[in-house]
């Protein structure tokens, strides 16, 4: 496995993030743990999930929450599980309908926090992120009780994720002001079909020495074959149809340029992903351990320019940074 | 004439700006003083300019359009004293090392030399030109306070930065408790829309005052169509633009109509209507031009106006992150 600092760090996180949004009420507690035994096998030691995960993305039973307390479950099973692992999760989603049941106060980030330790049947956290950014709290009142829970023992370093550009510069200049570590990491939406962090996030994440760990690397599965899946007879869903429809002669380019590579669409995604400079790990989401291991194929993959180019050129970007972009 | 505050600042700016990058290599001398003369009549007082304006197309040279307006307050009568001045450095003015761009040298060399040509003691606003990659911020900012506290500028402003850029400047600037930016001049318009993924929204957070440049992205939102069918030519470069937005175009150009307003005007109003805008800038060519541009001031967009516009011309879908995630 490879192995990087998230942004200006310290820490070591593999270049593959296990994702266990699916975990709960897509993929059952057993299929789950297995998932998890197959990722420490090959090396995988960066997990990410959130205080919300469990209730979606699939028809079992599930709950908000779940997804922590399988994962809790698991590393109580011992055997170095926990501490083997960088565990990152979220905070900022509503867990209640209750006021202060979400958002980026100070009392719901001490709530939040408590609840997903007693989930994870951990101490601690390794990452905690906000999940969103929260417009109506200020950056005092998040670092304070960031600081506390850190000074507590509770949580390690912190991070974030839907952020713009800016929000990261405000983020990580409130943090200096009080000797405060700040964000080393930014989760954000990024693939080759969705380039706009290209514009001011990614480079304001590089500037403040903030690793990138993008989410939805194969755009919900459009960049993983779909066409050809399609022609096998597989059934898109509802949603995913008109997007299928209006990037059609991308996909068809797309696929071609990887069948003649002799490589999987979704591994060239992420080999695409892998060889951008400002990203720590993208995020992977198997739904059984031999998805898992068949995405470590990824980190093979070395696109030259001329590839670069080419998927560039299949799937432009905003034109650079801003405000040269524009 | 309506004025109103740049950004947080306690300075009054009429909400019309009048942009001389034509003075010299399209009008005259003669017609210029004229423009600057009847714009003071009009209560028009935020005039900007740049260092390098004044050469065109082989026409004029660097420094003309400075020279031009220090030749008219040289003319007295209150010409200085009624002007909110917004100049501009970074673009080369020689192609000997530091005579461009934003280091200490080049600030404080490139202010003496504006002055000199606009034959003041003072700028209002000094504004760089463009984001530099190269040179730190306690760079910039100890070359401007030393300037402010000569007393040779009063405020400065920026141009073309990405909004987490107009962050880090004023986080650097309030750790020196220097007020800093002012202003961001930044390619806005009807049709552009980028600025408002992070720009604009930094920038009212910050309390930095936008001023759109290119409000009629370059004659695109004049009324092109219609001027075509009375005979004039497109430039080059704007007919394959033309080509490419002709439907857009077509429906603007038809609004406009119905609303009774020239098209030119419904851009300059729909900028005006935008809360992060103080003041687009106008470069009129002559009075007729300039004393058109007043009408924009009094077309107030209803909600239902507004909405067919952002129809037409759609932005990119509101701030960062929502703009492509959640």
């Amino acid at each position: 496995m490879q192995y990087t600092h998230p942004g200006r760090s310290g820490l070591l996180v593999s270049r593959l993030c296990l994702g266990t949004m699916n975990f709960g009420a897509r993929t059952d507690e057993a299929e789950s743990c297995a998932i998890m035994e197959a990722a420490l096998e090959v090396g995988i030691n960066f997990f990410d999930t959130a205080n919300i995960y469990g209730a979606y993305g699939g028809d079992l039973p599930g709950y908000r929450g779940l997804t922590e307390d399988i994962m809790g479950r698991w590393f109580a099973q011992g055997g170095g599980r926990r501490e083997k692992v960088v565990l990152a999760t979220k905070v900022y989603n509503p867990t209640g309908d209750w006021p202060n049941e979400g958002k980026l106060s100070a009392l719901h980030i001490r709530r939040a926090c408590e609840d997903s330790l007693r989930r994870l049947q951990s101490d601690y956290i390794d990452v905690y992120q906000v999940h969103h950014v929260d417009r109506e709290t200020p950056w005092d009142e998040i670092w304070q009780a960031m600081e506390q829970l850190v000074r507590e023992g509770k949580v390690l370093y912190t991070g974030s994720s839907n952020h713009a550009g800016w929000h990261i510069v405000k983020a990580v200049e409130a943090a200096q002001r009080r000797n405060l570590l700040g964000l080393i990491s930014e989760q954000c939406k990024y693939s080759l079909a969705e380039r706009r962090v290209e514009l001011e996030l990614l480079p304001a994440c590089l500037d403040y020495g903030v690793g990138v760990i993008p989410w939805a690397p194969l755009d919900g599965g459009l960049l993983g074959g779909v066409l050809r899946k399609l022609g096998e007879g597989r059934r898109a869903s509802a949603e995913m149809r008109p997007r299928i429809e209006a990037t059609r002669p991308q996909l068809e380019r797309y696929e071609a340029f990887c069948g003649e590579l002799g490589e999987e669409p979704a591994d060239v995604a992420l080999a695409w992903l892998l060889a951008q400079p400002a990203v720590t790990a993208p995020i992977v989401g198997p739904a059984d351990a031999a998805q898992l291991r068949g995405s470590l194929r990824s980190l093979e993959i070395r696109l030259d320019e001329e590839q670069l180019a080419a998927l560039d050129e299949i799937w432009p970007g905003p034109g650079g940074e801003a405000p040269e972009a524009w | 004439m309506q004025y109103t505050h740049p950004g947080r600042s306690g300075l009054s700016v009429s909400r019309l700006c009048l942009g001389t990058m034509n003075f010299g290599p399209h009008a005259s001398e003669d017609d210029s003083q004229v423009i600057m003369d009847r714009a003071l009549d009009l209560g028009i007082n935020f005039f900007d300019t740049a260092n390098r304006y004044g050469l065109r197309e082989g026409r004029g040279h660097h420094g003309l359009t400075e020279e031009i307006i220090g030749c008219w307050w040289a003319q007295g009568g209150g010409r200085r004293e009624k002007v909110v001045l917004a100049t501009k450095l970074y673009g080369a003015m020689g192609d000997w090392p530091n005579e461009g761009k934003l280091s200490a040298l080049n600030i404080r060399r490139a202010c003496e030399a504006s002055l000199r040509r606009l034959q003041t003691d003072y700028i209002d606003i000094y504004q760089m030109h463009h984001v530099d990659r190269e040179t730190p911020w306690e760079e910039i900012w100890q070359g401007m306070e030393q300037l402010q506290r000569e007393g040779k500028i009063l405020y400065v402003g920026s141009s073309n930065f990405a909004g987490w850029h107009i962050a880090k400047a004023q986080e650097a600037a309030q750790r020196r408790n220097f007020m800093g930016l002012i202003t961001e001049q930044c390619k806005y318009s009807l049709n552009e829309r980028n600025a408002e993924m992070e720009l604009l929204p930094a920038c009212e957070d910050y309390g930095v005052g936008t001023i759109p440049w290119s409000p009629l992205a370059g004659g695109l939102l004049g009324g092109v169509l219609r001027k075509i069918e009375e005979g004039r030519r497109a430039a080059a470069g704007m007919q394959a633009r033309i080509d490419a937005l002709r439907p857009q175009l077509e429906r603007y150009e038809s609004f406009c109509a119905e609303a009774g307003e020239a098209p030119a005007d419904v851009a300059l109003a729909w900028l005006l209507a935008q809360p992060a805008v103080t003041a687009p800038i106008i470069g009129p060519r002559n009075l007729e031009q300039l004393e058109g541009s007043l009408r924009a001031l009094e077309i107030q967009l209803d909600a239902e106006q507004l909405t067919a516009l952002d129809g037409m011309w759609p932005g990119p879908g509101g701030p960062a992150p929502e703009a492509w995630a959640w």
